[in-house]
């Protein structure tokens, strides 16, 4: 027993060592947010940042450039009909595992995440089957038409794993079967992750690299900027904006600021009185003070938001219609309503703890004051406002609910069938708005896509202008990223900021300048 | 003796279980989504119904609370909804953090408010006992999370001494992690001789133990010098007095040893609700302890979280009175039993 | 003890006051400026502005108001529960009285934040309903302390002549009991007014009590504490006031205790 102790505390610290040895380049992620794993690559989709480094989808997509870069698969062709997609895959891509992957691992991860039938795999539900036409070569036939690539590109739901090591409990326990550059190694409770780099990477290793990265759960935001000041931190998604001014004062310190696809929204509750009057709902669009939001709740760190699609996700347009502040008109569409005097009194609710929206509220709440209408601000956990919005009888809802949300796939018609879209039970139309053309249209919309973005685009902005029109719910913000990084880490600004994979950082094609 | 003894366990036992009734009730009655916190945000009806079953939530209230009532008993204490791992894990995990802080903090808290309360009882009325109970006081009328964030802006921010949050020096954390025997830093750095560590460790705690020691110190330094002047008034004291004997043996021997009793009481019921009231020092700070994590799981009604620490909560409370109480009547043969 | 005195009267008066004492009352009822936020201390802002461009200082008055109504309210209704619940257990005694003992060691083992929670989560997070929480899980001390002392006064042998005679227990319970327990609990509600403060603040932190624009002082804090490192003048000033009106209340509780309470007497004169 003594021995075993004498022997083992070495060992475990040269081991630790030898994991994270000195010599090697680390880089530090502070994340804002508990790491919360989720580690089977079937089921989750709540913690990117780690897992973008360590699995991969056969295609990623890049809105700066509206691209794709081919990951997995180095090249597709879509049928005419939009049904039938065939992938052409990279050769030579090993699993941390050891094991090859080819045609059959990508059908049977993908279907065995179709199985297991939690986290995102409903994303998968256009496809009918999946066939392997050669080792190299996968084809998949959709039922009806749908854009695949965008699918497979999605930030959950579409990793390629090792089937013959995709136990449950296997990675439970902590193991990946991932093909991406790093492989996972060990992790603390919700704080703390590491990953360090897989020597056989298809996409072979250059020195200057980063070699491991450690993800940290850092919750407050000054903590935060004093590490990365001191160089003990590389890299965080997020600081507070009256930090920000620091940080950009700082010669090592550089501030990534770039476009993300969450939006800030609220969604009024068109089956209770007094909202389920659409006059009265417009007018109330008209009394939000968009620019003191951006610039109090926000600190300039938003982009007013047009319509529903947030910025840089294709189906943005500039020719949506948007609501401004407008307070004479406000009045006007008040007085149309039934309600010249105002004279109403609302609920809304918004996250607990979430500094932004609750001054978004609290700005709102004194707009609407002068118009004589009484705005009830309630912070609440998620689950409980949720289920408050779920409940079967809508006059115990809510009125408004404060929410952001973000597409899952970098394609604007899931994320709007997720908001504006009829579904009973609600589930994620906190509006509880039912059109059932606006739900056929983006069916078509859908299938449109799968050949024609263009086109899609363009129908999708047409549906957003006939929605906008009813407005269950009222467009603020588009979130804008400000991260920051020490200022000698270098690489292409899509490595530090992604839209489509939000705060997920490409560690692979950054490097530490020397 | 004997009857007393089973007579309190028994009580205790119907208390754990109405304790965790309450809770159960509690957190079903909140409106919550259990199921959505299990599969996530973006969960359709068909993972909603299937975990509705995986998690037991389609049977009946009563049955529900059978099971997770047997689970107990068996070591089952549920899975965490967040992160899908066992509750019982997660708190082991987090306990060593919570339990250094607070032996620490409550030891400081302890030692410096008998100081505090000897001293005062020594010169009654005295300029310095003013002063002390005026210091004395504020320890219990101190926001503790007010206190924490000032500690942090002048030791941390304003005069750079301190460490702002955490338990160690992230890059010691990171790249020559002290290896965990006891999960105390403290020792487990001792053990390793890695002193850099044990010096990161130290520094780290200073903050976050002051403002857990405030309110002990305030609380022993009244009781101490409340009963010490009590003790010293009563006739047994007198007579000490007219015998002869010096003052600091009078004090010593016999207001003091009387007046310990209380303070083990107080120390134990102290205990258990210092170790989830600190979750509030614990979050400014970013200590990784069960004060923290308690708080979270409330907030994300992470039900079975809720019910196992509610649980550990009333079973330490039970014991440590019981415990308590065994003391002081050992202590004190004047005290009957039952 | 005179301290305490002083500073407790203070807090009434700025409280009763806070409209005509607060430079910009209607900041406390919503009023928002983006233009000014964030300023430090100055003449025209003696504790600066919030990230809304509110004065913290007509804040923290107006906060006055609310924590002199929160703190006397919950107290009283945390004392009535009590003192009834434990003059029941105490004179009626027998299975009732256990039953009522039981239920304080409930009440007492239980975490205030998890009632809280459930207790703010069902009825909706508001002021109201945290110090609801409070008060339910504030009653048992008051229970056990009115308990005790009617248990002590039990025994004592005037009652017993008194009950020989043929007396009421109303009657002996108003002109006996009441008389002596009053002393204790009003000594105990002075200490408890500035901890009840002190802990619905602590729940307006985590955001389960008061909800915004409320100027409740525990709320002021938690919009600040995002910031605080470089504004830290949102958290300083009504953190500060907030412990100087607690220790006000603790201060005249202890030199009310120390006045009446017969034990410690003997200070005064020996020692």
């Amino acid at each position: 027993m003594k021995r075993w102790f004498i022997v083992g505390v070495p060992v475990i610290l040269a081991a630790a060592l030898g994991v994270l040895g000195v010599a090697r380049e680390i880089a530090v992620y502070l994340y804002s947010d508990q790491v919360l794993l989720q580690f089977d690559p079937s089921d989750e989709y709540s913690v990117t940042i780690v897992w973008f480094n360590v699995y991969e989808t056969l295609l990623r997509y890049y809105p700066e450039e509206d691209r794709f870069e081919g990951v997995l698969a180095k090249s597709y062709e879509v049928s005419e009909d939009g049904l039938v997609w065939t992938f052409h895959l990279r050769e030579g891509v090993k699993f941390h595992t050891g094991n090859v992957m080819d045609a059959y691992a990508v059908k049977a991860s993908i279907e065995r995440t179709i199985a297991r039938g939690m986290g995102a795999s409903y994303i998968w539900e256009p496809v009918e089957r999946i066939e392997v036409v050669d080792p190299l070569t996968v084809r998949f036939i959709l039922r009806e038409p749908a854009p695949l690539d965008l699918i497979v590109s999605s930030l959950a739901g579409a990793y390629i794993f090792d089937p013959q090591f995709s136990d449950h409990e296997w990675f439970m326990a902590g193991n990946d079967s991932g093909t991406g550059p790093y492989r996972f190694v060990r992790h603390t409770g919700l704080e703390e992750a590491v990953i360090e780099k897989f020597d056989e990477y298809w996409g072979g290793w250059q020195p200057g690299q980063i070699e491991a990265v450690i993800f940290k759960y850092v919750p407050e935001d000054n903590t935060r900027l004093m590490l990365l000041e001191t160089g003990a931190g590389d890299f965080t998604n997020r600081l507070a904006i009256e930090l920000l001014p620091k940080a950009e004062a700082n010669p090592n310190l550089k501030i990534i600021q770039g476009p993300t696809w969450i939006n800030s929204q609220f969604y009024l509750n068109t089956q209770k009185p007094p909202l389920d009057n659409p006059l009265l709902r417009k007018a109330l669009a008209y009394t939000v003070p968009y620019e003191q939001i951006v610039e109090a709740a926000w600190g300039g760190y938003a982009k007013k938001a047009m319509g529903y699609v947030p910025y840089t996700l294709w189906g943005w347009s500039e020719n949506t219609r948007t609501y401004t502040y407008n307070p004479d008109v406000a009045r006007i569409l008040l007085a149309e309503a039934g309600y010249p005097n105002g004279g109403i009194e609302l609920t809304l609710h918004h996250q607990l703890g979430d500094e932004y929206e609750r001054r978004t509220a609290e700005l709102w709440q004194a707009a609407l004051a002068q118009f004589n209408i009484k705005l009830n601000i309630r912070a609440m956990p998620w689950d409980a406002r949720l289920a408050i919005a779920q409940d079967p009888d809508p006059n115990k809802r809510q009125d408004i609910f404060l929410m952001y949300s973000w597409p899952l796939s970098p394609s604007p018609i899931p994320l709007l069938q997720d908001n504006i879209g009829t579904w009973v039970p609600p589930r994620l139309n906190l509006s509880y708005y039912s059109n059932p053309l606006v739900d056929k249209l983006l069916v078509d919309a859908n299938h449109l896509a799968a050949t024609n973005r263009k086109a899609a685009a363009e129908l999708v902005r047409e549906i957003i202008n006939m929605v906008l029109d009813d407005a269950p719910v009222i467009p603020i913000v588009d979130c804008q990223q400000a991260a920051v990084a020490r200022a000698d880490l270098v690489g292409p600004s899509w490595a530090f900021l992604n839209p489509a994979y939000p705060r997920a950082v490409d560690w692979y094609h950054i490097y530490r300048k020397r | 003796m004997g009857a007393y003894l089973l007579r309190r366990l028994v009580i205790g036992f119907f208390l754990i279980v109405g304790a965790t009734f309450i809770t159960f009730l509690l957190t079903r009655i909140i409106p919550s989504n259990p199921e959505t916190l299990y599969v996530g945000r973006f969960a359709t009806p068909e993972q909603i119904a299937r975990a509705r079953i995986e998690l037991g939530l389609d049977k009946p209230w009563y049955i529900q609370y059978w099971r997770y009532l047997s689970g107990l008993f068996e070591g089952n204490w549920g899975i965490s909804l967040r992160t899908h791992r066992p509750v019982t894990k997660e708190l082991l995990e987090r306990l060593p953090a919570s339990l250094e802080l607070i032996v620490v903090g409550m030891t400081l808290g302890f030692a410096s408010g008998v100081l505090i309360g000897l001293i005062c009882a020594a010169r009654p009325n005295s300029f310095l006992d003013n002063i002390a109970r005026v210091v004395a006081v504020s320890g219990v009328a101190l926001p503790q999370f007010w206190f924490a964030m000032i500690l942090q802006l002048v030791f941390g921010k304003v005069l750079g001494l301190l460490p702002l949050v955490g338990r160690i020096d992230l890059r010691i954390a990171m790249l020559n992690p002290v290896p965990q025997v006891t999960g105390f830093l403290m020792i487990d750095s001792i053990l390793a001789k890695d002193f850099s560590a044990l010096e990161s460790a130290l520094t780290h705690l200073v903050l976050p133990a002051l403002s857990v020691a405030m309110y002990p110190m305030a609380m022993s330094a009244r009781l101490i010098r409340a009963k010490v002047l009590e003790i010293l008034g009563e006739d047994f004291i007198r007579t000490a007095r007219a015998f002869g004997i010096p003052e600091h043996r009078v004090f010593a021997r016999h207001a003091l040893q009387n007046a310990l009793g209380p303070i083990v009481t107080m120390g134990a019921l102290s205990f258990v609700f210092t170790l989830i009231g600190t979750f509030l020092v614990e979050s400014i700070f970013g200590w990784p302890g069960i004060g923290s994590y308690t708080a979270e799981s409330i907030l994300s009604n992470d039900y079975p979280v809720v019910m196992s620490i509610v649980t550990v909560v009333s079973l330490a409370t039970i014991v440590l009175n019981l415990l308590a109480d065994l003391i002081l009547a050992w202590l004190d043969p004047r005290i009957r039993l039952g | 003890m005179v301290v305490g005195a002083a500073g407790v009267l203070a807090f009434v008066l700025v409280a009763t006051l806070s409209d005509v004492i607060a430079p910009y009352p209607e900041d406390a009822r919503g009023a928002v400026r983006v233009e000014e936020r964030l300023q430090p201390p100055s003449f025209r802002h003696l504790f600066g502005t919030n990230e809304l461009g509110r004065d913290v200082f007509s804040l923290v008055v107006a906060g006055s108001r609310i924590s002199l109504i929160v703190g006397t309210v919950t107290a009283a209704a945390a004392v009535g529960i009590g003192v009834t619940l434990g003059l029941i257990a105490g004179v009626i005694g027998g299975w009732l009285d256990e039953l009522i003992m039981r239920l304080t060691d409930l009440f007492l083992s239980f975490p205030l934040l998890l009632l809280a929670m459930a207790i703010t989560m069902s009825l909706g997070p508001s002021l109201t309903n945290a110090m609801i929480a409070v008060a339910i899980s504030w009653w048992p001390s008051y229970c056990r302390l009115v308990r005790g002392e009617v248990l002590s006064i039990r025994e004592r042998p005037f009652i017993e002549s008194a009950r020989a005679i043929g007396a009421g227990w109303v009657r002996l319970i108003s002109k006996h009991v009441l008389p002596n327990v009053i002393g204790v609990v009003l000594v105990n509600i002075t200490l408890d007014i500035g901890l009840i403060i002190l802990t619905t603040s602590s729940l307006s932190f985590l955001g389960l009590g008061a909800q915004p624009p409320t100027p409740e002082w525990g709320l002021i804090i938690a919009t600040g504490r995002v910031q605080f490192l470089t504004q830290w003048w949102i958290v300083t000033f009504p953190g500060m006031v907030l412990f100087f009106v607690v220790l006000s209340f603790n201060l005249l509780g202890d030199g009310l205790r120390e006045r009446f309470d017969p034990k410690l007497r003997y200070q005064r004169k020996g020692g």
